[in-house]
């Protein structure tokens, strides 16, 4: 999934960037999940929180706390995802 | 067909509006239990379709999809595939909730169960919203898509349901014994899976919805304030001051009046059986135990209201979305918020709440440190000990009162232990990988005073009939502990120092002597078990029937008694003690049956009883030292 070049993930964007999910990379949580049987897991958690592959996805709030979590809107519903697990979504900037 | 009610369960992601349908279609006339052998809530009703059939109606906990990650929601998928439960009814099929306004989301679930090939209905529910956002969505070509019936709903009454109750009329008229129960085919998905599923979901919404749906604007603009890393944190502490105003200064009058009915109906008692055991028994027995619990139902009510607002509004998220950091940190998560809040009033609704928490190590731990809330029984006695041992006077250059500067200590010292034991077990014996943070912000919504008459009523009926029943028994037990053996003729000292209460007190003594607490600390500690401000009765008891003997000393106030027998160390090391006094043995019960094990129930017993040993035995010493 690590293809094009080097992609950004969800954890470096800022407030209201603008994109499209691309993909995921479930070794990012490596340091949480020893198996890879759980990073999957873990991935198709957030696909079924409508973080799916294609999505049109903004950046709305920061948390308080080293700006953890992250509060996006994707897929008509505003979702928080905190910021070890945006490190694993891969996304792709749309200029506005 | 069997006489028996035909059985639809609701199955939906949460936030689709799932509850609210259940209510539009059942009436408030609701039967809350849990599903066998284990603490999961289980909410079912009946309801009447036109031509008169009766369909009992269940409400499964929310699930996001078929794959568990709570207990909650493994009841739900249980349901749902027809692996069943053990002493649980099949459902005869199964209702799909979808959120109109969110169907590219929301689908995914439906999509699942279709697949199962049960017997099955969808709902898009909050249809007018989602055509308030300018969406138009084509039922006829949803339906053909999906290949099942569709019905679209509104659920705020029966009306709003309509459509659902006339197609579940014709849907269940279909069903045969033969299609009742199939057996589970059902694998684990892959990610590829997943994708594949909301591949499919975006080709029917885009064949089904006409029109662009706008996002729900006051959620944007709400957000963009109440989730601001400023003025977020700013916002929820404010409204949380006020729900803290409002759970005291509101229910004060109610709890007056509580307490006046409970000490009239005490009287008549009295006058009614003379001074008899029986009278003994039910004066000070059933009517004063039962009554010090439910004295804090005004509070637990108002606390509740509260809790309704911040939940169906969509705030509770968002306060979690704020404080997941902070929780996290100490190895709770955001949901931990809310029965932790409760825990505030009473622990034993606050331990009920941790319902809400999806992994069963993260619910543990909150229910573990949720009676180290200050909960309102522990004031009474705070006010007693503050008012006889803490001068009252200004510190800070008279800006601060020195007794409401030690109250507020004592609500930080409980917060504060809490977070620690929190960590230390994180650490310890409760260490596992931190659980996912991902969570749904849902829309903001207007709450519906028929569903918070609902919510109110269900709740209130738990808390008493969870309390009542114990504290009945429990109230029973003490009283015969303080009552008997008797007083022998002519005896010099008061009763209560013959009786089993006063024995076991005499007995304990030389054990809590080192935290300088002498045996009438120890007969209060005794009746303090079945609620904690039992205790400041007791000590009445105590001091006002030795004070009989002494001339002249009736009058003194109960305060100016503790200020004059026991010294400053004892005064201040019985406040520490009570920061996390274990006697409340309803809360024991609760977590008991809420963890549905013994060992954490006596484990918190035993920790708590350690933190209060040690704190005093500190707080006494230091005293001591100090002079």
């Amino acid at each position: 999934m690590n293809s094009a070049g080097t992609p950004e993930t969800l954890e470096s964007w800022s407030h209201a960037d603008s994109g499209r999910i691309v993909g995921f990379d479930p070794d990012a949580l490596a340091a949480r999940y020893q198996s890879a049987q759980q990073r999957e897991q873990a991935v198709r958690r957030m696909m079924e929180m409508g973080l799916t592959v294609g999505a049109q996805l903004t950046v709305r709030e920061f948390g308080p706390i080293r700006r953890d979590p992250i509060a996006v809107y994707v897929r008509g519903s505003v979702v928080s995802v905190g910021r070890e697990e945006a490190r694993c979504v891969l996304m792709e900037k749309v200029k506005s | 067909m069997s006489t028996e009610a035909i059985c639809v369960a609701l199955a939906g992601a949460p936030n689709a509006g799932k509850s609210s349908l259940f209510n539009a279609l059942t009436g408030a006339r609701q039967k809350v239990a849990n599903f066998p052998g284990v603490t999961v809530e289980r909410k079912s009703g009946y309801m009447r379709t036109s031509s008169g059939r009766l369909i009992e109606v269940i409400d499964l906990p929310g699930t996001y999809s078929l794959e568990p990650q709570s207990v909650d929601e493994e009841i739900s998928v249980r349901v749902i595939t027809g692996a069943g439960i053990q002493g649980e009814r099949h459902p005869d099929l199964i209702v799909a909730v979808a959120d109109a306004t969110n169907l590219e989301r929301t689908l995914s679930l439906v999509m699942e169960i279709r697949a199962l090939q049960r017997p099955i209905v969808v709902a898009i529910n909050m249809m007018d919203l989602a055509e308030k956002r300018g969406m138009r969505i084509d039922l006829n070509t949803l339906a053909k898509e999906l290949g099942v019936p569709v019905a679209s709903t509104v659920a705020l009454d029966r009306h709003g349901a309509s459509g659902l109750i006339a197609l579940l009329e014709k849907e269940t008229a279909k069903l045969t014994s033969a299609n009742k129960i199939s057996t589970p085919t059902k694998s684990t998905p892959t990610t590829a899976d997943v994708s594949k599923r909301f591949q499919e979901i975006d080709r029917i919404v885009a064949a089904c919805v006409h029109g662009v749906g706008t996002e729900h604007i006051w959620t944007h603009r709400l957000d963009r304030v109440l989730l601001h890393r400023v003025m977020g944190p700013v916002f929820l502490a404010a409204i949380l001051f006020t729900i803290f105003q409002s759970v005291f200064s509101l229910a004060e009058a109610p709890m007056g009046w509580i307490e006046d009915s409970i000490a009239a109906m005490g009287e008549w008692a009295g006058a009614m059986f003379g001074e008899t055991f029986l009278a003994s028994l039910i004066r000070d027995g059933i009517i004063a135990g039962v009554g010090s619990v439910l004295v804090f139902l005004p509070q637990i009510v108002i606390l509740f209201f509260f809790i309704y607002l911040l939940e169906s509004s969509g705030y509770m998220m968002r306060a979690a979305f704020l404080l997941d950091r902070l929780m996290a940190g100490v190895g709770l998560q955001g949901r931990s918020f809310v029965p932790l809040l409760s825990s505030f009033a009473c622990a034993i609704p606050g331990v009920m709440a941790a319902r809400t928490i999806r992994e069963p190590r993260d619910r543990l731990l909150t229910i573990l440190i949720a009676p180290l809330m200050t909960c309102s029984a522990r004031i009474p006695v705070y006010v007693l000990l503050i008012g006889a041992f803490i001068p009252d006077t200004t510190v800070l250059g008279g800006m601060v009162n020195m007794q409401g500067l030690v109250m507020t200590g004592l609500f930080m010292s409980g917060i504060a232990s809490a977070m620690m034991v929190a960590w230390i077990s994180k650490k310890t014996i409760l260490s596992a990988t931190p659980s996912l943070s991902l969570m749904e912000l849902p829309t903001y919504k207007l709450p519906s005073p028929l569903h918070l008459r609902i919510y109110l009523w269900q709740r209130t009926q738990a808390f008493l009939r969870r309390a009542g029943k114990m504290i009945l028994a429990i109230s029973i037990g003490l009283w015969v502990l303080s009552t008997f053996p008797a007083a022998p003729e002519g005896a010099d000292r008061p009763a209560i120092h013959y009786s089993f209460a006063g024995q076991m007190g005499h007995a304990i003594e030389p054990l809590i002597a080192p935290l300088g607490f002498d045996w009438r600390i120890a007969t209060g500690l005794v009746p303090g078990f079945a609620a904690r401000e039992v205790m400041v009765g007791a000590l009445g008891t105590v001091f006002a029937i030795e004070n009989a003997d002494d001339e002249g000393e009736g009058t003194r106030t109960l305060q100016e008694s503790l200020k004059t027998t026991w010294p400053l160390g004892t005064g201040l090391a019985l406040l520490a003690w009570y920061v996390f006094a274990p006697q409340c043995l309803a809360t024991i019960a609760v977590v008991r049956r809420e963890t549905n094990s013994i060992k954490w129930a006596t484990f918190l017993f035993v920790y708590t009883l350690a933190l209060a040993y040690v704190a005093a035995f500190v707080v006494n010493k230091v005293c001591g030292f100090l002079g």
